[in-house]
């Protein structure tokens, strides 16, 4: 079985820049440098890895969490794995369609009703209009939205929107999705909804990667965990096993940083 | 192989127009023969045979030096060229050979060097031909909403141009005598110079501010971002689309018809699309690097207005600065073709349009090139 995801020394460095070059400064330095006053510091860039040498791979059907505290570099494993950034070394291969459910909402058009958004938000993820008609009914029904469907997205609250994207990613039947910590909206109804559509998604052998603080909602969904730690993978293993030792490593930790 | 074909068939080509160009304005002294031609077939034949050679030849190429290899393949193309030029036709002068050459390796250096390495013509132009129906319904869309809150909704599309043409001719006609712009009526001349001259203006600036205005959602998903660019152009089209319409009724009204000459009107309209599509994708892009490029754009665009016989014939200005202007500036050249096209029932000034064509097909090029290699990098600008 060929992997549907590779991951093979990938690294992310970005640059940060002590400040921001800008013609006034320049211009401020060639007056002091006529003057003869000491110059500025000169600014220096600062390389921070965001991802550090990190491989895996996945195949259809595999659910993999992704753990890590705060600017561990998970999101920014994601975006590399959406092809939005491409990585400073190393390689990476994704096979088939996927479905980023990154950030909800991105790329409605307020003035457009929700109707009309999810043909533009399908497309932007690569779907026909011939493939959103055949499942258009089961998204709106999905969203619980009734008539506001057919009002303009500006007059929804962030609540409907969250659910308007999440309905769209979900029933284009992408091979594979990305999920960045989106649980957090919508109410409890709809959140154990979505959850029943991503188990559905599972038995229907769709890889899904999936980023969370919820230690629980990882264990739920993901066979394999990986623990990211300052862009590096700390541990990549069953998630029984990784939750279990990160769970052990945050307990020890919390004292030093409080 | 095909794509490297057709980027030394370009470069060649760019070249041949450049040195006939050139060679019709400086002659540097040497006296044109009686058998001089600016294009014979031959050097046609010649052009074909040599890109088909380069292309044979860039395999063996590549394999020694992959970095240079394009530049050094393109270069050979035109040294053979030349050289066969020498030997085969005697009546050319060594001096158009030596204008050819010159500007073949200079175009040829610009163009082959920002292809990027990894770069497949085919593939990214499959995805584009997927993504077409976000194309469709991002440019349906943004008129939709452009016009929805307003009382006069769709309209505005016709009424900003027709406005402005009447104000220009309530204007000019107190400054203009009907003769300098050769006894047609002046609204049809200043409708027609305004209706292509704000597509390229709002296409320009639309354009510029269309990747910046939409990092967000480049920062959310990917797609490929020239859609972005050219969903603007799409928009351009569109309300051309409605304003040709109602120049046509106008032009009618005041007695100039619809001619035959109206089938050069999609080749003019392609090169102006290839122009307008190098600057955008140029100035959109290092508009996220350098936001200053957005307010550069606006005041580069009204000084080619000024530049652009828009709203005065270019014949009331010196034939030096005339010349001029129609050099440096490509929409000048198509400004008064469309006029003859439309206004005049004539057919375009072809030798003037050369410039143009290499202008805009290099621009297009290399602002392509340019665009692919470097769009995974929007992400991180922000």
């Amino acid at each position: 079985m060929t992997p549907i995801i590779t991951v093979k020394n990938v690294s992310k460095r970005y640059k940060f820049q002590s400040f921001r070059p800008s013609l006034r400064h320049e211009l401020g330095q060639m007056v002091k440098r006529v003057v003869g006053k000491t110059l500025d510091a000169s600014w220096e860039e600062k390389p921070f890895w965001s991802i550090r040498d990190v491989s895996f791979s996945l195949n259809a059907g595999d659910s993999l969490g992704v753990i890590g505290s705060n600017g561990a570099g998970k999101t920014t494993l994601l975006r590399l794995l959406s092809g939005i950034i491409e990585p400073t070394a190393g390689e990476i291969q994704v096979t088939g369609q996927f479905a980023p459910l990154i950030g909800l909402g991105a790329g409605f058009d307020q003035e457009r009703t929700g109707r009309e958004n999810i043909y533009l938000n399908a497309a932007i993820q690569g779907s026909s209009v011939q493939k959103v008609n055949s499942v258009l009914a089961q998204i709106i029904d999905f969203t619980e939205l009734n008539e506001f469907i057919d009002r303009p997205v500006k007059i929804y609250s962030s609540g409907m929107v969250a659910r308007l994207g999440f309905s769209i990613a979900f029933f284009l039947a992408p091979d594979i999705v990305f999920l960045d910590e989106v649980f957090s909206v919508g109410d409890i109804g709809f959140q154990s909804k979505s959850m029943d559509r991503i188990m559905e998604f599972k038995e229907r052998k769709t890889t899904l990667v999936f980023i969370s603080h919820s230690l629980d909602t990882v264990r739920a969904m993901c066979e394999r965990t990986i623990w990211l730690e300052h862009g590096q993978i700390k541990m990549d293993a069953p998630t029984d096993e990784v939750l279990d030792a990160y769970k052990a490593a945050q307990i020890v930790t919390a004292p030093e940083t409080a | 192989m095909l794509a490297n074909g057709t980027a030394y068939a370009l470069v060649l080509l760019g070249g041949l127009l450049v040195a006939a160009q050139l060679r019709l304005k400086v002659t540097a002294g040497a006296e044109l023969g009686e058998t001089y031609s600016a294009h014979p077939p031959l050097l046609f034949f010649l052009l074909i045979l040599s890109a088909a050679a380069a292309a044979v030849l860039y395999p063996f190429v590549a394999a020694q030096r992959p970095k240079w290899a394009r530049f050094i393949a393109g270069v050979g193309g035109v040294v053979m060229l030349a050289g066969s030029l020498v030997v085969l036709t005697p009546d050319f002068s060594q001096l158009q050979v030596f204008y050819f050459a010159i500007s073949s390796t200079v175009i040829g250096f610009i163009t082959l060097r920002l292809t990027p390495a990894k770069y497949s013509l085919h593939s990214s132009g499959q995805l584009l031909w997927k993504n077409r129906s976000l194309l469709a319904l991002w440019v349906r869309y943004n008129i939709l909403s452009r016009y929805s809150q307003t009382a006069l909704g769709i309209l505005w599309i016709v009424m900003l141009p027709v406005a402005t043409s009447l104000i220009l001719t309530f204007v000019f006609s107190y400054i203009l005598s009907p003769a300098d712009i050769g006894n047609v009526p002046f609204v049809s001349f200043f409708l027609t110079g305004m209706m292509f001259w704000s597509l390229f203006l709002q296409g320009i600036s639309n354009g510029t501010v269309s990747i910046v205005a939409n990092l967000g959602l480049i920062n959310q998903i990917y797609f490929p971002r020239e859609i972005l660019v050219l969903v603007k152009l799409g928009e351009g089209l569109v309300d051309l689309a409605f304003i040709f319409v109602v120049t046509v009724g106008i032009n009618m009204v005041v007695g100039v018809y619809p001619n035959p000459n109206y089938i050069y009107l999609p080749i003019l309209l392609l090169i102006q699309l290839i122009l307008m599509l190098g600057i955008m994708l140029f100035t959109g892009y290092l508009a996220v690097l350098i936001r200053d490029i957005q307010q550069l754009t606006i005041v580069f665009l009204q000084m080619m207005f000024y530049l652009t016989p828009v709203m005065y014939p270019i014949d009331i200005l010196t034939p030096n600065l005339a010349e001029l202007v129609k050099f440096l500036n490509p929409m000048a050249a198509l400004i008064n073709a469309y006029r003859d096209v439309m206004v005049y029932n004539r057919a375009p000034d072809f030798v003037s349009l050369y410039l143009p064509i290499v202008v805009s097909g290099v621009l297009f090029y290399s602002g392509y090139m340019f665009f692919k290699a470097n769009e995974r990098k929007l992400a991180d600008f922000r």
